[in-house]
């Protein structure tokens, strides 16, 4: 395909530009800016349209075909294709929200006719697609670069094995492998896929377990509502059973109540009863009780006692009396003498008293003599003769003599005074007992001595019948006063209880109706005796009988009034215990709670029955209510671990979804490297061989035969054969790589364009060459030139001109302003 | 959604409370074999609180068993449940007149027989209707196949199935009215449209339906050819141009995406929603079934690689299969943009 013609309207910041290359080399130079690019660009524009909107490279590729100004790309471009010439016209107008309108022609110019419509014109004179066309046939700045370094092994390599330079198969088929490692690795375990597998498990087991726990839960709710149904029937129930209970305890505690006022009205009726006994019966508000009973029949018993033993002890005197024994006069005398500290005592005293009668009579007698003699000393005075015989005797001494003897004879007499009382008691000692004083005293004291023996004979015995006699007389005395004070004590003890008058009671009757007693004046009133008191207080009644009589009654009295203090104290204690018990409850609010026809229901209640409905009741709600509990407490362990179904339904599709995606993905990833390892070997063996065999004639003729053949060992790097060997392209001369390269570049070309080559379209392939270089690239294209390849160079340079100059090819010139 | 059917479900109970005597629910009240208990409870509340009869037949996805939900603890007392998978029946009164309402249940996931015994014949003094799940589109259907011979000489009045969620329009067998209620609200593409229940008014000898329309959303489909498309944004604009100005304003649109694109172009659905000026209220998902062979005569004669690749994935990309088809064209897309060192993943 050769490009006649290159006619601009408007594209980019093209207007109006018109070049007609020639079928050889053309070179278009222009500065920076100038438009090379969008020429190139305004070429692919006339073969396959505006790019579309799908990427930001066909965007911008897309506004920058768009004029600047007009918003439109519009041109012609005008070929010579297998031996004819055809005219392109295309043209693009930008509309409304981006859209683009479009015309197109192709346009037969030796008929002038329209040709090809409705089809690509890319499509009827490339036959490939535009992406195509440009990785073969336009060679810009990068490629240039490449060729330079070791990029052009990969190049190459990619011309043999993908047929594009732009495409490494080996390359793609590791991404893809690496991606669908990623997946699926071959071995081992993990990848994407696994993992999504797992989370799907994973998930499939939560909800297997979320719908079992669901419907344990529902099962268990149900249990708690079943149970929370039944222990509510069951408290109404204990509730109803505990009522009937309270109320019949209600209604026995009223009986208690009724009970108890009974009691106290029993009490008050008994209390009253005692008050009435008391009343009647008794005396300063007190009865007799059993204690006086027993003290009346204690007294009853006594005083039958005291009078029997009275009686005896009367009998006894009596009896005792008639057997008096011993003279009573000699007796009397025993006692004299004892009393005179008995016989032998008198007969000592008498005896002493005569002695000393004796003695001081004679002594008497002495004091007599003396005394006279003393006396007689007065003569001595009173007769100075006598005096004078004795002279010492002075008148002093005589008188004192006279004196002294005058004393001692009256002492003398009264000595024999005394001697004669003396002796005068000493004889009374004994006259007393009959024994006069005839002088003989010592038979006296004998005869005394007998006598008080004697009389102490007579004592004895009379002493004995006396002590005897005293004795009992003492006991009848004793038991008189006993019997008397027994009888005292009686009557005080009958009157206590007005079984007869009191002493006080008699005698204050006395005072007040003296008259009624024959006492004519209060002076008159006296204490009376104990027989006159029992006389009017008993008259004819004995005592005794009187006491039997009393203790009777008193027992009577006594014991209905025990009787009434005990049921008294019983009833008391049963009040009290009453009340005690009953202290809590409110009487009146339970009788105003639990009406008549209550309590007539509840008469006929059986308690029993009603505990035992409780107690059940009260066991079923125990059961229930742990068994409440125990499903309450699975409850909520179940639903502390509840995940809800339906949101891991939802999670699990979401995750089948995804592992759904990954595995269509690795399939997708897994056939496209299924696909392009085929289609790579399919190259390989197909058109590979061609490329080689094609590119090593068209390397062989540019080198004059020096390099023949383009080969691929055994690591798949790209070979070429030389004399001295086959050598990687890697280690041939930048020269000698780029004439693989266009070799290859141009092979490739004939196979993919078979009709008919279209231009290469090099867009400053040789900025980054030196002059060698470029000369050499650009003797190549000299070369493809006359194989009718058409060759159109853009640079911004004039290097390219000269060089071709220089070395006498022909080209053609066009400058861009 | 499923907080929405809940409440659907009570919104419906409380609109038919107000005119309704009673209630069948012919089965699939629940369908899944989970339930969450809160669900339970809600139903329970509803139907209790409808304060009418409601007769309940359980199907195939809600069986009656010692597992199931309807032994979930005591129902309202209003509600009248079939437990059998023989023929039962509930005899009530409703507006003084004599009503007798026959049914069975499922009580596993199949039911092989139908429980209507032949010469089947109703009580001929009382109103009768049959509630039940049935399918009386197959006689082999497992899910217990019920000839509409059988009831035609039934003398029942109506007959209320459920089972066939797209309902057929009601039927005569014999002189009973026999109607599928349908759904009353889709839950996805396999029940589109609209939702509904059915008030029919019975009477001894006639039954006369009055579709009542009720969901709050509908399952719509679309093809979508996007023939030539190479953008998302040009999809976009198709799409929205094929989007009826009558839709639905709750709808749930399901697009397939059809036709030849190119192969470097593949729909990108969120890409697409992004560039569509669609209304609030519609949700879009999108099937891609585009095939990357728009341009791809250049391709068939690519010496290339990637006209190998595109060779050698033909056969599979014009496969009577879709998924083949969806295989193939996954594999050129990728193939393609791996050859080209772009990102495919």
């Amino acid at each position: 395909m050769i490009i006649r013609k290159i006619q601009i309207d408007e594209f980019g910041g093209l207007k109006n530009v018109c070049i007609e290359p020639d079928k050889g080399i053309n070179i278009i130079r222009g500065n920076n800016e100038s438009g090379k690019s969008t020429l190139m660009a305004f070429i692919a524009f006339i073969f396959y349209g505006l790019p579309s909107k799908r990427s930001e490279t066909d965007r911008t590729d897309r506004e920058r075909a768009l004029s600047w100004t007009g918003g439109k790309a519009a041109g012609t471009l005008e070929i010579e294709y297998c031996g004819s010439e055809y005219r392109i016209n295309r043209s693009c107008v930008l509309g409304a929200r981006d859209s683009v309108s479009e015309q197109r022609q192709i346009i037969d110019l030796a008929t002038g006719t329209e040709v090809f419509e409705d089809r690509q014109p890319g499509e009827v004179f490339l036959g490939v697609s535009q992406a195509v066309f440009e990785s073969v046939t336009t060679v810009r700045q990068m490629g240039v670069g490449r060729i330079a370094g070791s990029d052009l092994g990969s190049a190459v390599e990619n011309i043999l094995f993908s047929a594009d330079e732009t495409v490494n198969t080996e390359r793609a088929l590791k991404k893809l492998n690496a991606a669908k490692v990623q997946y699926l690795p071959q071995r081992g375990g993990g990848g994407r896929i696994e993992e999504l597998t797992r989370a799907r498990d994973i998930l499939k087991d939560r909800l297997i377990k979320a719908e079992t726990n669901s419907v344990y839960i529902i099962s268990l709710r149900s249990t708690v509502d079943k149970y929370r149904k039944v222990t509510s029937e069951l408290r109404y129930k204990l509730d109803s059973a505990k009522n009937a209970c309270n109320a019949y305890d209600s209604f026995q505690t009223l009986n208690r109540f009724d009970l108890l006022h009974a009691g106290e009205k029993k009490i008050a009726e008994l209390q009253s009863e005692e008050k009435k006994l008391i009343e009647e019966s008794g005396t300063d508000g007190k009865l007799p009780d059993r204690a006086y009973v027993e003290k009346l029949d204690e007294l009853a018993r006594r005083l039958g006692k005291s009078e029997s033993e009275l009686a005896v002890t009367g009998a006894e005197v009596r009896g005792k009396q008639s057997e008096q024994s011993g003279d009573s006069v000699r007796a009397a005398s025993a006692e004299d003498i004892s009393a005179a500290g008995g016989a032998s005592e008198i007969l000592n005293v008498y005896r002493k008293k005569l002695g000393k009668s004796g003695r001081r009579t004679a002594l008497g007698i002495i004091m007599l003599i003396l005394g006279t003699v003393g006396a007689s000393a007065s003569l001595f005075y009173f007769v100075p003769a006598l005096g004078k015989l004795i002279p010492k005797l002075t008148s002093g001494l005589s008188f004192g003599l006279t004196i002294a003897g005058i004393a001692v004879f009256i002492a003398g007499v009264l000595v024999l005074r005394s001697a004669g009382g003396i002796k005068k008691t000493a004889s009374g000692l004994l006259s007393g007992y009959g024994f006069e004083n005839d002088g003989n005293d010592r038979k006296k004291a004998a005869a005394f001595a007998d006598y008080a023996e004697d009389c102490a004979r007579e004592k004895a015995l009379r002493d004995t019948w006396k002590k005897d006699f005293d004795t009992i007389l003492t006991a009848l005395d004793a038991k008189k006063r006993e019997t008397e004070a027994l009888r005292l004590e009686c009557i005080l003890e009958l009157a206590k209880f007005g079984y007869c008058k009191s002493p006080d009671e008699v005698l204050n009757s006395h005072k007040e109706a003296p008259e009624a007693h024959g006492i004519r004046h209060r002076t008159q009133i006296r204490e009376l005796t104990d027989a006159e008191l029992f006389n009017e207080i008993l008259g004819s009644e004995d005592l005794s009988e009187k006491l039997i009589s009393a203790a009777g009654s008193a027992s009577e009295i006594a014991l209905k009034h025990e009787k009434l203090l005990s049921d008294i104290d019983k009833y008391s204690e049963s009040v009290r215990a009453s009340r005690a018990s009953l202290a809590g409850f409110n009487e009146d609010e339970m009788r105003a709670r639990l009406s008549s026809e209550v309590i007539a229901a509840l008469k006929k209640s059986n308690p029993s029955a009603l505990r035992l409905e409780r107690e059940a009741i009260e066991t079923q709600l125990n059961h229930a209510g742990s068994k409440l509990t125990e499903a309450e407490k699975n409850l909520a362990i179940a639903e502390h671990t509840y995940e809800n179904p339906a949101r891991l339904s939802t999670e699990l599709d979401a995750a089948e979804d995804e592992l759904d995606k990954a595995k269509r993905l690795c399939a997708a990833i897994m056939l496209a490297h299924k696909s392009i390892s085929d289609a790579g070997d399919s190259l390989r063996r197909n058109i590979t061989p061609r490329l080689r065999a094609r590119a090593g004639e068209i390397l062989s003729g540019l080198t004059g035969g020096k390099y023949r053949e383009i080969g691929v060992d055994p690591s798949f790097a790209v070979t070429v054969a030389t004399p001295a060997g086959t050598k990687q392209v890697a280690l041939l001369s930048g020269g000698t790589r780029d004439i693989v390269y266009f070799s290859l570049r141009l092979a490739l070309a004939e196979l993919i364009f078979p009709k008919s080559v279209p231009p290469l379209l090099l867009d400053e392939a040789a900025s980054q060459l030196d002059d060698g270089r470029a000369a050499g690239l650009l003797k190549l294209l000299d070369t493809f030139s006359s194989g009718g390849v058409q060759s159109i160079f853009f640079s911004c340079h004039t290097r390219e001109a000269n060089i071709l100059e220089r070395n006498g090819i022909g080209f053609t010139l066009t400058e861009l302003n | 959604m499923r907080q929405a059917l809940r409440e659907l479900f009570g919104s419906i109970m409380r609109d038919a409370s107000l005119s309704c005597d009673a209630a069948l629910i012919s089965g699939d009240l629940f369908d899944q074999g989970f339930v969450s208990p809160d669900t339970v409870a809600y139903v329970k509340k509803v139907l209790g609180d409808f304060g009418s009869p409601v007769f309940i037949a359980p199907g195939n996805h809600d069986p009656y068993n010692t597992a199931s939900v309807w032994n979930s603890g005591a129902w309202p007392d209003n509600v009248h449940l079939f437990t059998s998978s023989s023929l039962g029946r509930f005899d009530t009164e409703i507006e003084g007149q004599p009503v007798t309402v026959w049914g069975w249940a499922f009580t596993s996931p199949k039911l092989d027989d139908c429980p209507i015994p032949a010469g089947f014949t109703a009580e001929p003094d009382r109103i009768n209707i049959i509630c039940a799940h049935a399918d009386t589109s197959s006689v082999i259907s497992r899910y217990c196949p019920m000839p509409l011979s059988l009831i035609e000489g039934s003398g029942c009045e109506y007959t209320a199935l459920g089972h066939i969620h797209k309902a057929p329009e009601p039927v005569y067998a014999g002189k009973t009215v026999v109607s599928y209620s349908g759904f009353p609200q889709g839950r996805g593409w396999d029940e589109p449209g609209q939702g509904r229940v059915l008030y029919v008014e019975v009477e001894k000898g006639r039954a006369k339906i009055r579709i009542h329309p009720t969901g709050f959303r509908r399952y719509s489909e679309l093809d979508l050819d996007i023939t030539g498309s190479g953008s998302d944004s040009e999809t976009a604009e198709m799409l929205c141009a094929a989007i009826p100005d009558d839709i639905y304003p709750q709808t749930s649109l399901k697009v397939y995406l059809c036709g030849a694109v190119t192969p470097s172009y593949k729909p990108e659905p969120g890409k697409i929603l992004d560039s569509a000026a669609v209304r609030d209220g519609i949700d879009i998902v999108f099937v891609d079934e585009t095939s990357p062979v728009l341009g791809a005569e250049y391709l068939e004669s690519d010496m290339s690689v990637r006209g190998e690749l595109y060779r050698a994935l033909l056969p599979r990309l014009s496969s009577e299969d879709r998924d083949e088809r969806k295989l193939a064209s996954d594999a050129l897309r990728i193939g393609l943009l791996a050859l080209d060192n772009k990102p495919f993943v």
